[in-house]
């Protein structure tokens, strides 16, 4: 016996299995400001600086406050800084 | 795009950064630190919305139909990169080799990377044959 013997039905179901993947560039409902405030520590070693911060943004990146969830990047950072040592007086 | 708020985070999300920084020495111990990076910002997000297959009343001629699940199911994956122009402005405290700072900072959005994935699955109808039974 056939269910769909002409696909009628079938072409109201949907796909057993789908796929889709894409990019966006739009800025859409982002917000285009962030401010926060950094807390850190770290050494240094000759010219070598090594740093952990914590950073504890302020703004939502979200543009439309009014529906959606207030949230804001908090993040940990590690970085690796050099100083060249420009305008150093010489002994 | 609407940016989805659900499951926000999904723990870490590695980012990078990188720049310039001039530094001004008070004395000592003190100095301030500003300049401009470049720096990555990222979220993400996972959603997952339910359904169910209506086969209009043929339910009943496939044998065993009481055993299959005959939800569906849609998942999206996606991830947003926010890229700015960062200005810190940073108090540092510097006692031998160690140094702690602090201080805000203002970030300008450049640009911005999207990525979407959606996964669309009927596992009833990746079980059922209904051109045949």
């Amino acid at each position: 016996m056939l269910l769909d013997p002409d696909g009628q039905l079938s072409a109201f179901l949907p796909e057993p299995y789908s796929y889709s993947f894409r990019e966006s560039a739009s800025k859409s409902g982002l917000n285009d400001w962030d401010a926060g405030f950094r807390l850190g520590g770290g050494i240094t070693v000759d010219r070598l600086s090594f740093s952990t911060a914590y950073n504890f943004g302020l703004l939502s990146f979200r543009s439309d406050k009014a529906s959606s969830a207030f949230q804001t990047y908090q993040y940990i950072q590690f970085s690796v800084a050099y100083a060249f040592g420009f305008g150093l007086k010489k002994d | 795009m609407p940016v989805e708020d659900s499951q926000f985070g999904l723990t870490a999300q590695p980012a990078f950064r990188g720049g310039a920084l001039i530094r001004y020495q008070l004395n000592d111990h003190w100095s301030f630190r500003s300049g401009a990076y470049f720096s990555q910002k990222r979220h993400a997000y996972a959603q997952v919305d339910s359904g169910q297959i209506n086969l209009f009343g043929q339910e009943d001629q496939i044998p065993g139909i009481e055993n299959v699940d005959l939800s569906t199911y849609e998942y999206t994956n996606g991830s947003v990169s926010q890229y700015y122009v960062e200005m810190p402005l940073i108090a540092e405290f510097n006692w031998s080799t160690h140094h702690v700072f602090m201080g805000p900072y203002l970030s300008y959005q450049l640009f911005v990377r999207s990525r979407i994935e959606e996964i669309s699955e009927a596992p009833a109808l990746q079980v059922i044959n209904l051109d045949a039974s």
